[in-house]
């Protein structure tokens, strides 16, 4: 049942989860003094965590147009968690006047910050920023109407277009069972840049999406596992007088 | 939350406004105003399409080849000059030779992929002054080079 719980409770949203740290601390009784917490943080990392998005290995199995798969991985030190993701996209559309396809691998590079700094399984509401980069290539085949030439069948293609974003990322970690986690990571890309293409303009980065847009949203479904790298110590308890 | 759903489903308008119509604004050499000239023919040279004969033109409008990068086009007009107090019409044939890029742009899903043609720059000219105003070929653009005669 707790199981249950935590992973309803990764549905959730973040922001209730702050409201609801800020209200505990508010209900405390004013005349209580809480001690100083004098244990030191540890920024020694306590294991390595390895992911899959569940959302792209469903939807390269449901959808025909889409192919991909993303790993990731973090490191915690005390509550800063540097992480890694690394991904393959690849797109088959139907557009209006032909094809469009593309596929190409992307990687991810930042840090979070949690913001449960005393939870005994480590779970996590966090913040972060991502820089992303993506190699990758893509074609066109499409049919258009000129003055001179109506229904002009057109072949464009560019490989090895190389792309890179920003992101600020937010999300929960749940501690579902021993060293397993589940969680989601929502994405607010910003800034993509291209280069390295001639015949075509980039339309969809793989890792970002429509180039056109300048912001886009991202969003995974992961499940972790915990591969320990020492012992955890248990996290400072808080006395009261 | 509601953002997130609006912006992933967010409809791009289909603003196309590409063609591959060349325009070519006509200048005087000495005013650079605008002028207007009566040209015996112009012509492609690639394909060798006549595109006007004996047309008096203030603008002409030029389709660029598609599947090159390369478009020439011919100019053959008489020009009077003063000899000796007296005006006398010579036959001119005048060569414009304009590179550019084609680079397809896909607008979104919905409209479609299109060919627009950019960077378009003078590699030769047998015109005096020539200069690009637009080197892109754009539906909203009026004048994309002009030729002073």
């Amino acid at each position: 049942m707790k199981y249950f719980y935590s992973i309803l409770l990764s549905f959730g949203l973040v922001i209730p989860a702050f409201t609801q740290e800020v209200e505990t601390e508010s209900e405390s009784e004013p005349a209580e003094i809480k001690e100083k917490d004098t244990v030191k943080a540890d920024y020694r990392p306590t294991g390595i965590r390895l992911a899959t998005d569940l959302i792209s290995l469903i939807a390269s199995q449901v959808d025909t147009k889409f192919n991909g798969w993303e790993v990731n991985a973090d490191v915690d030190f005390y509550r800063y968690y540097l992480t890694v993701d690394y991904g393959y996209w690849a797109k088959q559309l139907s557009i209006d006047n032909g094809y469009f396809e593309n596929s190409g691998n992307y990687f991810r590079v930042g840090a979070d910050v949690n913001f449960l700094l005393k939870d005994p399984d480590r779970n996590m509401v966090f913040l972060g920023y991502r820089y992303g980069q993506s190699t990758f290539d893509h074609s066109s085949n499409y049919l258009q109407d000129f003055v001179t030439a109506p229904e002009y069948g057109m072949s464009y293609s560019d490989t090895g277009v190389r792309a890179h974003w920003m992101e600020l990322t937010s999300g929960l970690r749940i501690k579902i069972w021993k060293m397993i986690w589940v969680g989601y990571t929502a994405r607010f890309k910003f800034a993509p840049r291209a280069k390295g293409y001639s015949e075509m303009q980039p339309y969809d980065i793989p890792g970002y999406g429509i180039y056109e847009k300048k912001i886009y949203w991202g969003f995974n479904y992961q499940i972790f596992i915990k591969i320990p790298v020492r012992k955890e110590d248990q996290p400072p308890l808080i006395f009261e007088k | 939350m509601a953002l997130f759903f609006s912006s992933c489903f967010e409809q791009t308008d289909c603003l196309i406004n590409n063609t591959n119509i060349l325009k070519i604004g006509l200048k005087g050499r000495t005013l650079g105003k605008d002028t207007t000239v009566t040209f015996l023919s112009i012509r492609t040279l690639e394909d060798e399409t006549i595109l006007y004969e004996n047309k008096n033109l203030s603008k002409v409008e030029v389709p660029l080849q598609i599947s090159d990068t390369v478009t020439t086009v011919i100019f053959d007009y008489n020009e009077s000059i003063v000899v000796s107090d007296t005006v006398q019409s010579i036959f001119v044939s005048d060569t414009l030779t304009l590179a550019y890029k084609n680079q397809t742009r896909v607008i979104s899903r919905d409209c479609g992929a299109y060919l627009y043609q950019l960077d378009a720059y003078i590699p030769e000219s047998t015109f005096e002054k020539v200069r690009v105003t637009s080197s892109i070929l754009l539906t909203t653009v009026t004048i994309n080079l002009e030729i002073f005669l």
